[in-house]
């Protein structure tokens, strides 16, 4: 369980990482409306805590 | 952490009012865990609400593709909508997403919560992604939607969900079974009375009464009386055994003929029936349930299929610069074609066609795990009676000494057997009769000499028919018949002599006979380089014969109905994948025990519910059959694994736009799903071609 919080957390910070990078990134494009950003931000959050979550658990495994 | 049915309302379904049956609906998971008699009655309520999920989104479907861009561009239809297509098309998605996609959204919760990565959790991420995305875009005012691919994407994978949930279906009752072979009344003899008291109320000690037909309530020891017991349900062997004062005997067992009084020594979970319940149990619940191929494959297809979609939003949003929308667009395709729906489909319908095909020949597979262990065996055992044998006795060989003709051996033998319980007389009088050794004599003074035999006058002439013992015992000489009647024995038979005026006139030998392909399948067994194994709770000269006969090395007889599973676990600890093949009660924890259980013939319910595979005829060559059969399937199961997953592979860069920058050529996403159900088809198609394998089993 402690190692399940564990990877959580770690994903967690991961996913609000890359989506921190995703609003920089995008923000530092010219003229990108408010609403790409938003949907952005989510798509990138939701798929990157899914895929490092998977990993961490698929390593846990392996080893 | 296994999500369970701890939290699920049970009931009869067609009491339930709606919100409860919704209720029920909606809290059900992929992959539960369905063991106990609750979780099969779960397991039946969940096939029906996984069709009825099935139907309901594919209803919705058809007009859902029909206003699509899949029907506007490319079946070119106009159809009228009364508002905005995509309002249109998101009145009809939310309840096929909300209701029938349901059950995924809701797995993916547990599996998430455990950590546990299946497939829901990629179908929901495709579906959750196609629709909501669609929504936005919709509530933004654009035309672009992608709802035809979640609404198709659910309805594919519910309907392999089905397939699936059906093939499985078949789930065991086999406790229940073993219980109702206990009375639930017995005759209980106190104070001088005989009253009724209910089997869970005896006590240790108590006098129990049995009378003919009565089926014991418990293990005892004989104190009154003798009686012939049929403990075929118990032990397999057919012939009812004869007990006198002394003697066991078994709960669930039937009381052919006497009247006895007995003692209970044992009642209650130490009783034999009991033991082998308790077996039966630990058996079932000590095998883990097999992973399945698919849900291995899709673990790590989770990680490339989100991967991707995260990868492919990246490169085009950022490196080549394009438009969010047309960025997304790009990463839905490839988590819709990377959703494995093909491979969701892949293995239940093979199995759902291996199946069928197996019912169609009288053989009954219960679960997925078992079509692919039955191609796996390397040893199998054979139960003797009612697997290799027809179970019950059968006249062999009658001889006439003396100058009497066989005729009348059989014509006088069944006389005076006409008059007795014996198992043997039945054979006797079944002979005599295909003989036409009929009129019987009429018979005066008929004696049965407990344990040896009868003795009777028929035309003044004195007959004594029995064993051995019962003729030297009237000083009948045996003489040069002596060579034969040892012949006769050492095969395994029973003899039943006759004498005539205290002459030796002749002997009728009965046996168990063999089956007339018993000898095929075990020599076919061999060619498969499966090593082929009896067991019998026999003596072990018959056990010897038979094994003989059928050209089997090991044979393990006089083995106690308890110790039955300890052969199989000999042969599974020599490292061999064992299968067990019996018919009876007794081989209930053996079948079991063993890595593939196999019920042949009308054998008792108890081993049929026990068993994972039931050859419903009493022919071993079905034996043969099964084996062709799984390893049939198997290879389709592969193959379809092969194909389902090689397609996404291939199909992933080409939806993440590879092809765009060069060629312009661009998946969207409700090609994708469209791609995707030509996977499914190609898949499912290869199963039905599986039928080819039929005329393989007509040649066996």
């Amino acid at each position: 369980m402690k190692n399940n919080s564990k990877n959580l957390i770690i994903s967690l910070a991961i996913a609000i990482l890359f989506s921190f990078f995703f609003v920089f990134m995008a923000n530092s494009k010219i003229g990108v409306a408010k609403f790409d950003i938003y949907l952005g931000t989510i798509w990138v959050f939701f798929l990157s805590f899914i895929v490092v979550l998977s990993l961490a658990h698929t390593f846990k495994k392996d080893k | 952490m296994e999500h369970n049915h701890t939290g699920h309302v049970m009931g009869n379904p067609s009491k339930m009012g709606f919100w409860q049956k919704l209720k029920m609906s909606m809290s059900m998971t992929m992959g539960m865990d369905h063991t106990g008699l609750a979780g099969r009655e779960m397991a039946r309520l969940m096939e029906i609400d996984i069709r009825n999920k099935f139907f309901f989104s594919l209803i919705l479907t058809i007009p859902i593709i029909l206003y699509s861009p899949l029907g506007t561009e490319f079946l070119k239809l106009n159809l009228p909508s009364p508002i905005p297509l995509p309002w249109l098309l998101f009145i009809l998605t939310t309840p096929v997403f909300l209701y029938s996609g349901w059950i995924f959204l809701y797995s993916t919760y547990f599996a998430l919560k455990s950590r546990v990565l299946n497939m829901a959790v990629l179908i929901a991420v495709g579906i959750t992604a196609a629709y909501s995305f669609s929504v936005l875009l919709t509530f933004l005012g654009s035309a672009d939607s992608y709802y035809e691919a979640a609404a198709l994407l659910i309805t594919f994978v519910l309907f392999g969900h089905w397939m699936e949930m059906k093939s499985r279906r078949g789930t065991t009752d086999a406790l229940q079974a073993l219980f109702n072979l206990v009375p639930p009344q017995a005759r209980v003899f106190k104070d001088g009375k005989e009253i009724l008291v209910s089997t869970s109320d005896i006590q240790l000690g108590d006098i129990i009464i049995l009378k003919p037909g009565d089926k014991v309530p418990v293990d005892g020891e004989i104190i009154e009386g003798e009686t012939a017991i049929d403990e075929s349900l118990v032990t397999g062997e057919s012939i009812p055994t004869a007990k006198n004062i002394g003697d066991q005997v078994i709960g669930g067992s039937i009381n052919v003929t006497g009247s006895v009084k007995f003692k209970a020594t044992k009642i209650g979970k130490d009783t034999a029936l009991a033991r082998i319940v308790a077996m039966v149990e630990q058996a079932q619940n000590s095998k883990a349930p097999g992973q399945r191929i698919a849900d291995r494959f899709a673990k790590y297809l989770v990680i490339v299929a989100v991967g991707s979609g995260l990868l492919v939003f990246g490169i085009w949003y950022f490196v080549m610069g394009v438009p969010i929308i047309l960025a997304l667009s790009f990463a839905i395709s490839t988590i819709v074609i990377a959703c494995p729906d093909a491979l969701g489909l892949a293995t239940p319908t093979a199995v759902a066609v291996g199946t069928g095909l197996g019912a169609k020949h009288n053989i009954l597979i219960k679960d997925a795990p078992t079509l692919e262990q039955v191609s796996k065996i390397q040893a199998i055992v054979l139960d003797k009676t009612g697997t290799l044998t027809e179970g019950k006795p059968k006249v062999t060989d009658v001889v006439a000494f003396n100058n009497f003709t066989e005729r009348d051996i059989l014509n006088y033998e069944a006389s005076v057997e006409a008059n007795s319980n014996h198992p043997l007389a039945k054979a006797i009088m079944e002979e005599a009769e295909r003989q036409n050794a009929v009129p019987l004599e009429s018979v005066s003074k008929f004696e049965s000499i407990a344990g040896y035999g009868l003795k009777a006058i028929i035309n003044g002439k004195i007959i004594l028919a029995g064993k051995e013992k019962l003729l030297t015992d009237n000083k009948v000489e045996i003489g040069n018949a002596r060579e034969i009647l040892d012949r006769l024995a050492s095969e395994g038979k029973t003899l039943s002599l006759i004498a005539i005026d205290n002459k030796l006139a002749g002997v009728v030998a009965a046996a168990d006979t063999i089956k007339p392909n018993a000898k095929k399948a075990v020599e076919k067994l061999k060619q498969l380089g499966i090593e082929v194994a009896m067991i019998t709770g026999d003596h072990k000269k018959v056990a010897e014969a038979v094994g003989r006969e059928l050209d089997i090395d090991r044979v393990f007889a006089e083995v106690l109905p308890e110790d039955k599973e300890k052969y199989v676990k000999k042969l599974q600890d020599e490292g061999k994948f064992t299968a067990m093949v019996g018919d009876g009660v007794n081989d209930a924890p053996a079948l079991a025990q063993s890595d593939v259980g196999i019920a042949i013939g009308a054998g008792t319910d108890v081993a049929i519910e026990t068993a994972k595979v039931v050859l419903m005829k009493s022919d071993p060559l079905d034996i043969l059959r099964a084996i062709t059969l799984s390893k049939a399937t198997v290879r389709k199961m592969k193959q379809n694994l092969f194909w389902a997953s090689i397609y996404n592979v291939l199909a992933i860069p080409i939806a993440g736009g590879i092809l765009y920058p060069g060629f312009g050529i661009m998946l969207r996403p409700e090609f994708a799903a469209l791609l995707m159900s030509i996977s499914s088809i190609i898949v499912a198609t290869n199963a039905v071609l599986l039928k080819r394998v039929e005329k393989d089993l007509i040649v066996v």
